[in-house]
């Protein structure tokens, strides 16, 4: 049974609706994606209206809101430009969700209240060139120097906003063990040693995703996630945010589906209606009507599974159900839309293509699908 | 039955092979995919290779016919750089094939020796939608024809020397023209695309364009529409053979990166899920290399090879898409980067479903096959 959304939440799927018509048409969405530039204007603007503060505790200046609040903000805004969400998840996912679940209460008191404005970037520095699926394989390095400092050598890629970002939280090697000698720095991007150069992508342009140098960079100890008493800490902070990244990931994933489905409605009503053959076309409407219900199925357990999360329940494998099955869900609606769409999706004036190019990173980032797929084995007793 | 295939086609297999790896270096093909272009040079390069003749025979001046060897041309020169396999085919099979079929002696005499050369270029106009009736031509009043329409998604038309346009005029004849490219009142305009950049779809424009006897494919009026059905069953072989390039040169770019890529502690493709997954594809492609080498034969024979056309093109238009896709997920996040291949297979194969008439059309031309 899919969970309910509370008025608050229907309130927020609108108030997003609102801002995805009055500001992200196609004409900017395409304009986004030739820049291929981080969108400072458009994050401001969700700075305006408040939306960073969803998941910000009403503490530190926020709305409290839970993963559900998250996953319809992320659904919606990829229905009209996927990079805006991944962008804001720069904030919402990687700055405030991190620094709310492992961060201590200086680092809640400095950073919290700056997220919910939109007024810090952060950028979540994991993979390295020879640690994709391994992630616990990183071997960039974090050393003690004197006065309580550390020194960060090494090298990351793939790392989304991190020209942009005042802070890198930044995985490092501090000792042998290969999930107890993990630990997470908040870097600022500022200090000498650090810098990044920004890769090309097939889609999610503007993403601002970069292959990041550590060269000596300087972080003072109290700029251990959590604090210094969370040395080598840093898997097991990592794990405590990858049932709600799989969810956000998910509604990303099932809103840029259910705008292509919009787009497959009328190609076929218009195709129907040029044929003198009636119901020439039922195997694109049965091809359609059978997507249509995966994206629905989908949904359905990204909202349950949300409920479970939101309850403080062992949900280990209903999220990773859930990133496998939205993901693999998206990217099969999108290369059925080529095929069925032909010519008129793959022309570059057509933001079908845009969304093609854009769903395949989404069973990679955040554990690809063969990693869910290990993962649900194992929750299955394999 | 012989599964071996000839030594000449071998032999054609590896100098193409081995051209287009010095000529279509990866680098290069990155710099004419951002452009979109099929450079001039390389045109000529390829050209005097002696391939563009593989359609004609040597009596007309070309290399003899050999439609088996053609579709080994273009697979092998759609692994490494698509836009110049769609191409050929335009040359060889909508040129030099069909005019030494279908052409009158003068067509012959006049435009083999361009088709052998490389040199001339035909669009079909309207594979795209089979749903079109022929273009209506209309009486000029001094006694000839003249054609005004727009159609979508011709593929190369912006580089071809003729189109290859059905037209039915106003005594219900239905004629097949070759309509020069500089003919008055044609306005072409490419249509971007996202893949197969340099050989993309155009919109074409006839606008009171005049149609002279002589245009007609062989000279007589009238046989139009079974000239188009032989030019839609070369599409789908050309289309197929391109398509088989595509899935064999994304699964050979992943296989090597599989077996190079290690995580914990091994080469990925050593993972049993993906080493099944490279196992399965490599039967389809397999199988896939039987159909083709089928259809080419009968064409060869000059028996039909309608079915069987239709069946590769349906395929290995699907096996293709299937190993880009594939491709691009066990690449990583490097896949995702422009700096690797896999995402412009993506891109190529993404256009597919609407290669020669399309899919659907493949598709109901199969069940009509079956009495469906």
């Amino acid at each position: 049974m899919a969970q309910e959304l509370t008025p608050d939440q229907e309130e927020l799927r609108e108030k997003t609706r609102a801002f995805v018509v009055q500001e992200l048409t196609d004409e900017k969405a395409e304009a986004v994606e030739k820049a291929d530039l981080f969108p400072h204007d458009l994050m401001e603007k969700l700075a305006r209206e408040g939306f960073f503060a969803l998941n910000v505790p009403k503490a530190y200046g926020g709305l409290d809101g839970t993963v559900t609040e998250e996953m319809i903000f992320f659904e919606e805004i990829s229905k009209a430009l996927p990079v805006l969400a991944w962008t804001a998840g720069d904030i919402i996912l990687y700055g405030s969700n991190i620094i709310k679940t492992n961060g201590n209460h200086a680092q809640k008191q400095a950073f919290l209240p700056r997220l919910a404005k939109g007024e810090l970037l952060f950028c979540f520095a994991l993979t390295e060139p020879d640690a994709g699926s391994d992630a616990a394989g990183i071997q960039t390095a974090a050393d003690p120097v004197a006065n309580d400092n550390w020194v960060i050598n090494g090298n990351k890629m793939f790392i989304s906003g991190a020209s942009v970002a005042d802070i890198a939280v930044t995985n490092t090697r501090t000792a042998d063990s290969k999930y107890n000698g993990i630990t997470s720095f908040l870097v600022d991007t500022k200090t000498n040693g650090y810098s990044s150069a920004p890769i090309k992508k097939l889609g999610y342009k503007g993403s601002d995703t970069c292959e990041v140098v550590y060269d000596g960079v300087l972080v003072p100890e109290d700029r251990i996630l959590g604090g210094p008493e969370c040395l080598n800490q840093g898997w097991h902070q990592m794990m405590r945010l990858l049932n709600g990244e799989r969810l956000v990931l998910s509604a990303c994933s099932l809103g840029i589906a259910q705008r292509i489905l919009e787009s497959l409605v009328p190609f076929i009503k218009e195709k129907n209606a040029a044929s003198s053959v009636a119901g020439r076309y039922q195997d694109m409407e049965h091809q359609v009507a059978m997507l249509a219900a995966q994206v629905m199925a989908g949904r359905c357990l990204a909202y349950d599974s949300a409920g479970m999360v939101t309850r403080g329940e062992p949900c280990v494998k209903e999220t990773s159900m859930t990133k496998l099955f939205c993901a693999e869900t998206a990217k099969n609606v999108a290369v059925k839309a080529m095929e069925i769409m032909g010519n008129r999706a793959w022309a570059k004036d057509s933001c079908v293509q845009r969304f093609f190019r854009d769903v395949p990173i989404l069973s990679v980032g955040g554990g690809t699908s063969q990693i869910q797929k290990n993962i649900i084995a194992k929750t299955l007793g394999i | 039955m012989d599964f071996k295939e000839t030594s000449e086609n071998k032999m054609i297999r590896d100098a193409v092979r081995e051209w287009a790896a010095k000529e279509c270096s990866r680098d290069l093909v990155e710099t004419w995919d951002a452009e979109g272009d099929i450079p001039d040079k390389l045109q000529r390069k390829f050209s005097g290779l002696g391939f563009c003749g593989m359609t004609v025979s040597e009596a007309s001046g070309g290399e003899g016919r050999n439609i088996e060897g053609t579709c080994i041309v273009a697979g092998e020169l759609a692994a490494r750089f698509h836009p110049l396999s769609r191409w050929y085919i335009h040359q060889v099979f909508f040129g030099g094939l069909l005019i030494e079929t279908l052409g009158d002696p003068a067509q012959k005499k006049s435009l083999l020796p361009k088709c052998v050369g490389g040199k001339y270029l035909v669009a079909p106009v309207g594979l795209d939608d089979p749903d079109r009736p022929p273009l209506a031509a209309e009486d000029n009043g001094r006694g000839e024809f003249s054609l005004t329409a727009e159609v979508d998604y011709v593929v190369l038309a912006d580089r071809a020397r003729a189109f290859l346009v059905p037209c039915q005029t106003p005594d219900k004849k239905v004629s097949l023209y070759l309509v020069p490219a500089d003919r008055e009142g044609i306005i072409v305009t490419p249509v971007e695309t996202i893949g197969c950049r340099g050989a993309e779809p155009c919109h074409i424009r006839f606008k009171s364009s005049p149609l002279s006897p002589l245009d007609i494919l062989g000279g007589e009026p009238g046989h139009g529409t079974g000239q188009w059905e032989q030019v839609v069953d070369l599409a789908r072989l050309g289309a197929a053979a391109e398509a088989l390039g595509l899935a064999k040169g994304a699964f050979d770019y992943t296989l090597d990166y599989a077996r190079q890529r290690v995580q914990f502690g091994r080469a990925i493709g050593r993972f049993p899920a993906l080493r099944n997954w490279f196992a399965d594809a490599a039967c389809t492609l397999d199988g896939l290399d039987m159909m083709m080498a089928k259809a080419a034969w009968c064409a060869d024979r000059g028996t039909s090879f309608s079915r069987e056309a239709a069946a590769v093109r349906l395929k290995a238009g699907d096996a293709a898409v299937d190993c880009a896709m594939h491709g691009l997920q066990y690449f990583g996040g490097y896949g995702y980067t422009m700096e690797y291949d896999i995402q412009r297979y993506v891109r190529d194969t993404a256009g597919l479903s609407a290669a020669a008439d399309g899919r659907t059309a493949a598709l109901e031309h199969m069940g009509s096959l079956l009495g469906l």
